[in-house]
């Protein structure tokens, strides 16, 4: 399949119980739970996802998430129990579109803000919005843009291993991933850490 | 002639249950600390009327109001308790009531799940509206009737322990509270709920529920 444009290859090796328990509020597809593994796949063109899908369910015993097709990218989550039945279907997934895993674009961080004690009717806001945990006044709010979206899922993962935060809020479709994340001062200052440094740790080509 | 069913005031509203009305309700939405009274009335169209008053007899503000089935419901609230407490006194004389003209709350059922597995909790999740609710966490689930009871509940039990506020459902024809958490805090939420519920006074009323 030539002209199929490889954005995210994101591989969450033990989805965390809340990043699961969101998963499970956002997903149309079927739901994972604590401790599987997780791929997510982004492309471009986002139609070409429905491919992709079939190559993963007929090649594996995974099952899919998530599968959007948004303005401009396709995104696809898998997960499974064994990480093993995870990498095989994402190994189908790259054979079938000629690529390598290092192909995937870098991610790059647009920003990572952390905006202290929040006020009480900022909070509201934000809960109007997120589908994860809420956010209560006097807690602290770090929020994260990364390109291309997919790599949101690793930075909120890697943030849950290291920190005990709440996860407000994913957004790992569209032109940029968005992480919220809420906790004590002393928490989120170890969370944000974390997800910086699960991104820069990632390879890839340079994006456009 | 209105039928006073709930009349419930919350002293300061806790953090989360602050922000579970801020997330859930369509008007003025309250902060932490602030003071709230939930009102239920029978026929529920009437609570236009009751709304009416409250706001121009104080400074409250009006959080939700809500004509569903057959029962109507306001909420409202003020960082001033008296200004909370002068409206419920309004609403009361212009309906011709008085407080102990509400129905004694009781509890209808009342549960806890511990150790909720992952699958169960993707489906409590997905239709909560506050806290999400974490694999191997204990759930606590009570209904209590009427329905304006449950944030009155709920307000006590957040007060009490260290839980997460799933949901509240204050409206219809039974309160739902769904309270996550360590079993230790659920153990002290649950008893903390269910004293805040007995110890309300009331008009008996019989309940269209035979458990």
């Amino acid at each position: 399949m030539a002209g199929i444009d490889l954005r995210s290859y994101v591989f969450l090796d033990s989805l965390q119980p809340q990043h699961a328990a969101f998963l499970g509020t956002v997903a149309k597809g079927f739901l994972p739970t604590g401790g599987q593994a997780s791929l997510f796949i982004e492309i471009s063109p986002g139609i070409e996802i429905n491919r992709i899908t079939d190559i993963a369910v007929k090649a594996t015993g995974i099952k899919p998430g998530m599968q959007i097709v948004e303005r401009l990218y396709g995104l696809l989550e898998v997960h499974h129990d064994e990480q093993a039945e995870v990498r095989r279907a994402g190994e189908a997934i790259l054979r079938e579109i000629g690529c390598e895993e290092s192909q995937r674009i870098k991610p790059e961080i647009l920003s990572s803000t952390v905006i202290r004690h929040l006020d009480d009717r900022q909070t509201q806001l934000i809960n109007r919005t997120r589908h994860g945990h809420m956010i209560v006044a006097g807690q602290s709010l770090y929020t994260l843009e990364v390109q291309p979206a997919a790599n949101a899922a690793l930075a909120a993962n890697e943030a849950e291993k290291a920190a005990h935060i709440k996860v407000l809020e994913i957004v790992s479709f569209g032109s940029l991933g968005r992480v919220y994340l809420a906790g004590e001062d002393r928490d989120i200052d170890v969370a944000w850490p974390a997800a910086e440094n699960a991104i820069r740790g990632l390879s890839g080509r340079a994006g456009k | 002639m209105a039928d006073l069913r709930s009349f419930v005031f919350l002293d300061s509203l806790q953090p989360q249950l602050a922000a579970y009305l801020g997330t859930i309700a369509k008007g003025f939405l309250p902060v932490a600390g602030e003071a709230s009274l939930i009102v239920e009335i029978s026929p529920g169209i009437e609570i236009n009327r009751v709304t009416d008053i409250a706001v121009k007899a104080t400074d409250v503000r009006p959080g939700m109001q809500i004509v569903e089935r057959l029962y109507g419901m306001l909420e409202i609230h003020s960082p001033s308790q008296g200004d909370v407490r002068q409206a419920g006194v309004a609403i009361l004389e212009a309906l011709k009531l008085k407080e102990s003209d509400r129905i004694k709350p009781r509890v209808l059922s009342s549960q806890v799940i511990k150790h909720v597995d992952d699958l169960q909790v993707q489906l409590i999740n997905r239709n909560r509206q506050g806290m999400m609710l974490i694999a191997r966490e204990s759930l606590f689930i009570m209904e209590v009737e009427p329905a304006g009871y449950a944030a009155f509940a709920a307000n006590e039990a957040e007060k009490a322990a260290e839980i997460n506020v799933v949901d509240v459902r204050m409206t219809g024809a039974f309160g739902r509270i769904y309270l996550g958490g360590e079993q230790r805090d659920i153990d002290v939420a649950s008893v903390a709920a269910k004293n805040a519920i007995e110890s309300l006074t009331g008009r008996e009323a019989s309940s269209s529920r035979k458990d």
